[in-house]
Order: C-alpha cells, then sequence, then structure tokens
C-alpha cells in the first residue's frame, strides 16, 4: 500500500487514552481515503444511531489521502464528522501541509471521539502523542494559539490545526484554521472540535511517504509540472490566485449580489469594481505560496499581500463574493480586514457573509430592528459587518441567533424570512449562481454535505474551460439531460480528488483523468484506470448518500432555496433566468438510480459498487 | 454576384492593464467566436477569455458590429 502509512491514531478524549489501529486494505482499495473516513463514520452511526453532531457521541475522522505529501498538489487532508448545521454528513478539505505532517508522524489519520472535561490540545511529534492541558488557550484567537503552541513544543516547522473562539463557543459554521492560514472551512467542523474542548492539533514528523513506484511518479510529477505551467487557466490562478476571478465572474452573473436579489454590482462597470485580485494586487506587494512540502506545487493559487508590514492572506474569490458583492462592500482593505478577522476567530468566510447578507436584507425588510442587532445594519456598512462578526464568533446579543446559521436563525426571526434564507439542507449556499449556471443549482441541491460548489465544479464545464473528453463530455453541456450527467460526472471526480487528497485546481481544464489514474497506480501499487477512477468517486458518493438516509435524510431535501428558482431577477446578466431544478432533480434521479420517494439507491446500483454488503 | 466587404475595426480593452488593441474586421460585425480566433492569432487562447461589453459576458454566438469597443477578460476558474 505505497502512499498509505497503514496506521490510524484513534484518541478517546473523555478518557484521555490513545489506540492505534491498522488502516484496513479492503476499505482503502474501495474508497480510497476521505472514504474510509465515511465509512469509518457510517460504522458510528450504524452502532449509535443518531447522533448529535455537538455531542459526545460524535467522532471527528481527519484523514490525508496517499497522494497527500507524495505528489504535487496532494494537499488536501480531509475533517469529517456529522455536521452540526446540517446533522448530516460534515466534510471540509484543508491545503498546506498539515495532512503530510500527520503522515510523516505515523499516521494515516486521526479520530478524535468522546468529551473532554476540560480543553486541550494534541501534540503528535514523530509518533509520540501528548494530550496537554489548553486551558491557558481557551479563548485566545488563532494566531496567538499558534505562537503559544510552536514555543511550547518548540519544534521547527510543527503544523497546527486549530480553532478560534467561534469553534469554543460551538458557532455552527465555526472553521479550522491551520498556522499556515488554510481551512477546513465548511459544515461547520470547527464546532465539533470545540465540542470536544479540543483547541489544536499539532503534528510533526520525519519518516518518508513510501510509494509503490518511484521512479514512474518523478516522471508524471514532471508532465504534470509542465502541464500546469502551459495551461492558462493554471497559469491565470498562478497570477491572481481565485481573486482573479472575481471580475469576469460579476460581468457573467456568477457572484451572489445583495443576497442574491440583485443583479448589478458597481454598474456592472470593471473600472469601477475593487475588489479584483488584479486590482489588489495593483495596490497591495503580493506573493504566491505553494501548497506541500515534499511536491510543491507550481501554481501557487493562495496569496498573501503585504499590509502594513506584515505579509496577510489574500481574500479569497469565495470569500470577495461572500463578503464584497453580497454584501455591496467594495473596498479591498475593508476585505482584507474581514478575512483577517474570520481567520482569527474561526469562522468559514461562505456561511458568515451569506448569514450576514441574510440578516442584513431581514434588517431592510423590518424583520428585524437597530435594538435587535445594537446598531444599523446596512448594507455595504464595513463596521457594522465587523461588529456582527465579532457577536456571531463570540454569541453575543443578536450574534448568538446568527450563529446557529440561516436555516435556524430564521424559524428564530420569522418564518418568512426563511424564504429567502440562503442554504441547502441547512449548509450556507457559496458564491456560484444557479441561475446562472444551473449545473451549480443541481450540485448544491444533491451535494451529500448541502450547498457546496466544490463538490462537482461543474460551472468549469458549462463554460467550456475544462472538458472531460475521456468520459464523453466533448462540449459544454447543453441540454438538461447533459447538464444532469455532467453534475454525476464531475460529483463523482470530485469525491475521488477528495478521497486521494489532490486539489482540484491543478485538474480540470489542465491534465487528464488518464494522468491522475496513472498517477494514482504509481503511489499506491494499485493498477487503476480512468473508469476504476470513476468509480471509486461514485462509490463514496453513494456511500455519503447511504450515511445521510440513515441519519434521516429525506427526499424533500434535495432542493433549491426558491429565490433560484422561482425569483427571475429583472437586471444583468441572468436577467429573466431561474433554475429549473424540478427537471432536473427528476433526471438525477434517473441517472443516480435512486428512488423518487425514498431516495434510496436501487439495489442493483449498490451491489454493481460493491455497497450490497456489510452496510 | 460577389459580396463586398468594407474592412473596419472594433476596439479591444485588455483587463486589467486596459491596453487598448484595434482589431481589423469584415464590416458590419464580427460574432464573438470568430473574435476569439483573431485574438488568438496575437497569443490569447480562446478558450480562457471573455468578451464582454455594457456590463455583461457575450456569448460565443452574439456579434460585436464595428466600431465597438469590447472588454477581454480572463476566465480565472477556480474557488
Amino acid at each position: 500500500m505505497g502512499g498509505f502509512i497503514g496506521r490510524i491514531l484513534d484518541i478517546d478524549l473523555t478518557s484521555r487514552t490513545y489506540k492505534i489501529h491498522s488502516t484496513k486494505e479492503e476499505w482503502v482499495k474501495l474508497y480510497s481515503m476521505m472514504g474510509y473516513a465515511i465509512r469509518l463514520l457510517y460504522e458510528e452511526v450504524r452502532r449509535k444511531g443518531m447522533i448529535d453532531p455537538l455531542g459526545s457521541e460524535n467522532t471527528l475522522i481527519i484523514v490525508a489521502g496517499p497522494l497527500v505529501g507524495t505528489y504535487l498538489s496532494g494537499s488536501k487532508t480531509a475533517f469529517v464528522s456529522i455536521s452540526p448545521l446540517t446533522g448530516y454528513l460534515g466534510k471540509s478539505m484543508m491545503a498546506g501541509s498539515f495532512g503530510t505532517m500527520i503522515k510523516r508522524s505515523g499516521f494515516d489519520g486521526i479520530v478524535l471521539r468522546g468529551v473532554s472535561t476540560t480543553p486541550v490540545y494534541i501534540s503528535i511529534v514523530n509518533g509520540a502523542v501528548e494530550i496537554r492541558s489548553a486551558d491557558h488557550l481557551w479563548g485566545k484567537k488563532t494566531s496567538e494559539t499558534f505562537k503559544v503552541i510552536e514555543e511550547e513544543i518548540g519544534v521547527k516547522n510543527l503544523k497546527i490545526a486549530a480553532i478560534g473562539p467561534a469553534g469554543e463557543k460551538l458557532c455552527r459554521f465555526a472553521c479550522i484554521v491551520s498556522n499556515e492560514y488554510r481551512v477546513a472551512g465548511r459544515t461547520g467542523i470547527g464546532a465539533v472540535m470545540g465540542s470536544k474542548k479540543v483547541k489544536a492539533i499539532a503534528v510533526y514528523g520525519e519518516s518518508t511517504i513510501e510509494v509503490a513506484d518511484k521512479r514512474s511518479l518523478s516522471d508524471l510529477v514532471r508532465k504534470h509540472g509542465e502541464a500546469c505551467l502551459k495551461s492558462p487557466r493554471a497559469n491565470a490562478l498562478k497570477s491572481y490566485g481565485t481573486a482573479g476571478g472575481l471580475v469576469t465572474y460579476v460581468l457573467d452573473g456568477n457572484v451572489p449580489i445583495k443576497n442574491w436579489s440583485k443583479g448589478v454590482f458597481e454598474d456592472q462597470d470593471p473600472a469601477k469594481i475593487k475588489i479584483t485580485g488584479q486590482v489588489m494586487q495593483q495596490i497591495y506587494k503580493s506573493r504566491g505560496k505553494s501548497c506541500g512540502t515534499e511536491v510543491p506545487c507550481v501554481i501557487q493559487c493562495h496569496k498573501e499581500v503585504y499590509v502594513d508590514g506584515t505579509w496577510v492572506k489574500h481574500p479569497e474569490f469565495e470569500t470577495l463574493a461572500l463578503m464584497g458583492t453580497n454584501l455591496l462592500i467594495n473596498d479591498p482593505g475593508a476585505l482584507i480586514t474581514i478575512n483577517r478577522a474570520c481567520d482569527e476567530l474561526g469562522l468559514d468566510t461562505i456561511s458568515t457573509g451569506a448569514v450576514i447578507g441574510w440578516a442584513m436584507e431581514c434588517y431592510e425588510r423590518g424583520y428585524i430592528s437597530k435594538n435587535d442587532v445594537g446598531f444599523e445594519l446596512k448594507w455595504g456598512d464595513v463596521d457594522a459587518v465587523l461588529n456582527l462578526i465579532n457577536m456571531i464568533a463570540y454569541r453575543e446579543g443578536i450574534g448568538s441567533i446568527l450563529a446557529e446559521g440561516v436555516a435556524r436563525a430564521c424559524k428564530n426571526i420569522h418564518p418568512n424570512t426563511c424564504d429567502f434564507a440562503p442554504h441547502v439542507k441547512g449548509l450556507e449556499v457559496p458564491a456560484h449562481h444557479p441561475r446562472r449556471y444551473y449545473t451549480i443549482g443541481l450540485v448544491y441541491a444533491t451535494s451529500n454535505i448541502g450547498a457546496s460548489h466544490l463538490q462537482g465544479m461543474t460551472f468549469l464545464l458549462e463554460r467550456g474551460v475544462a472538458l472531460l473528453p475521456e468520459y464523453g463530455v466533448e462540449e459544454p453541456p447543453k441540454s438538461l439531460e447533459d447538464k444532469v450527467r455532467s453534475v454525476v460526472i464531475t460529483q463523482n471526480l470530485c469525491n475521488f480528488l477528495d478521497s486521494v487528497g489532490m486539489c482540484k485546481f491543478p485538474v480540470f481544464g489542465v491534465i487528464d483523468f488518464d494522468h491522475v489514474a496513472k498517477v494514482y497506480s504509481a503511489v499506491t501499487g494499485y493498477a487503476v484506470d480512468k473508469d476504476e477512477v470513476m468509480k471509486i468517486g461514485e462509490r463514496v458518493w453513494y456511500l455519503e448518500r447511504l450515511l445521510n438516509l440513515n441519519l434521516g435524510l429525506k427526499v424533500v431535501e434535495d432542493r433549491l432555496p426558491s429565490r433560484f428558482s422561482e425569483e427571475p431577477l429583472n437586471e444583468g446578466p441572468v436577467r429573466g433566468s431561474v433554475c429549473p431544478i424540478g427537471d432536473m432533480l427528476k433526471l438525477f434521479y434517473e441517472y443516480r438510480k435512486l428512488d423518487k420517494k425514498s431516495g434510496y439507491p436501487e439495489p442493483a446500483k449498490l451491489k454493481e459498487l460493491e455497497l450490497d454488503t456489510g452496510l | 454576384m460577389t459580396e463586398r466587404h468594407e474592412r473596419c475595426e472594433i476596439e479591444v480593452v485588455i483587463y486589467p492593464e486596459n491596453k487598448p488593441l484595434k482589431v481589423d474586421i469584415d464590416c458590419p460585425s464580427i460574432s464573438v467566436r470568430e473574435l476569439l480566433k483573431v485574438l488568438e492569432e496575437t497569443g490569447i487562447p480562446r478558450d480562457y477569455y471573455a468578451i464582454a461589453t455594457e456590463g455583461r459576458i457575450l456569448s460565443q454566438e452574439e456579434n460585436v458590429q464595428a466600431g465597438a469597443r469590447v472588454l477581454l477578460l480572463p476566465l480565472v476558474m477556480g474557488g
């Protein structure tokens, strides 16, 4: 099993003890590593029944797939649990070197069970595990936490994943932040860690990660690196990061504006839009940071800007859209400050921006007042946004209601406000626009974690910058049938990439999945082709679906907020368009072979994917 | 009878430098698809750029009229 370590660290926080299990090769072959974590979670649910996401019975599983630390852009660590936002599967991928260090310290993953009675942090240095007191860290922001832990452990290149005050206060969309300022942002994984009273996990290791065929792998790395350098899409990401997409997306109608109620931002005039990556990098000195330590990524889409004598994280496209266009903020400095505040407090910028956008609409429409908030909550007011971010993280005043996420908060404020609460299954909607790209509407509606653009990056296919001829997608999908098919294909492929720990950016539109299959074979020693790659991803998707069905998922929850399907905009690039989600869902259920009433996959489908026994 | 084409031009402004580029076309208009093909000859890969005007991206099938001023935007599709 090249690329895998063969050991999983299993920590019981209640008893403050740990065990080390062997990684099950059978599961690794079937699902690869993120899928392995989901199978573990599935077994937990089967054993325990319904699970309170913030209770001691929930389990947080952190795994690094076989490509992590072994291949270019193999940088993604999976955080898997039951989500406190949705009550279903929660998962989020963190870029950077955290997963590499888990593996170099001697583990494929870490399982956290139970609840500690007092705050702790976990130190794992070259396989030596310590559960240390974090009383002195509780309440601290992430940067202070990193500084103290780095001093206490005293090891250079220590990688740390920590929660901020938002995770401690069980804000349901709290995230986990690394000391490279990469985040496991979505589905409230930070709140799960906070509920277990785990402030941070610090890892360092020096062991080598073995691969099956080193010579072939070197050749594949070289070819992939060359493909990245030649790819216009990869070069665009290298130049400006994801932030470089904002201006095009605004003119394409592919951003949220005023909680998805408007179609025009700054008169749609690029000269007036100040929050694009291109403009920000004219204002601030910038640099790219590579993911990975053993095989650094050549794209370096993660950008930093130099502000007030220090390098700080450049906001990503999603942050610029949810906090910028969505809240009518067109001030780059303000967005850098907002981004830093969220990282320090441990808040997912997507959900936070969506929640604040919804709250601003509630304020505008009179559902909440100045008395409720403590100040005016007007569109574009940066100070109000920063105040609200703090109130959410510390659960102060109305911030405590908002910290529950829009799906719960709307029921608390007024049932009518649920009509414009942007979420699917409880997870807030990210920046890509279902009125513009219908496929992304279907991705949101049928993703197993709720509204996530990374569970099927179909806008790449609809726009035509990343086709998949190796899977028969030779031109942008036009008919609804083709759109649904492209959703299914990309859902499967995204799940495969997540499960092996590979970033999606250097793949779609850069290199084909024949190459990816060769990489997986060279790392692991399992001979796979592109069809087997698809099958592993497909298997993981259905496993996730089964997990959610066991947790009570109903067909009616495969939905899209009605704003996207029933309320056309009267201006801008997507004027008059609504997402035909009903028709697409019907086709999706047929294509996925799901029962229209129960949502369960047909037995024949499960048998085809070897999910019919032991589950 | 042979159709006679008058030579005209459009101005393509490249974002973010706002560098103008004059492109000769056959009057009275050129489709976005054809325009991107012409621009590809100057090293701009057609699948990775979009043409915008009046606050929106134009589809490949739409036409740009001679004398128009359009914007060339990179398709940084990520995030």
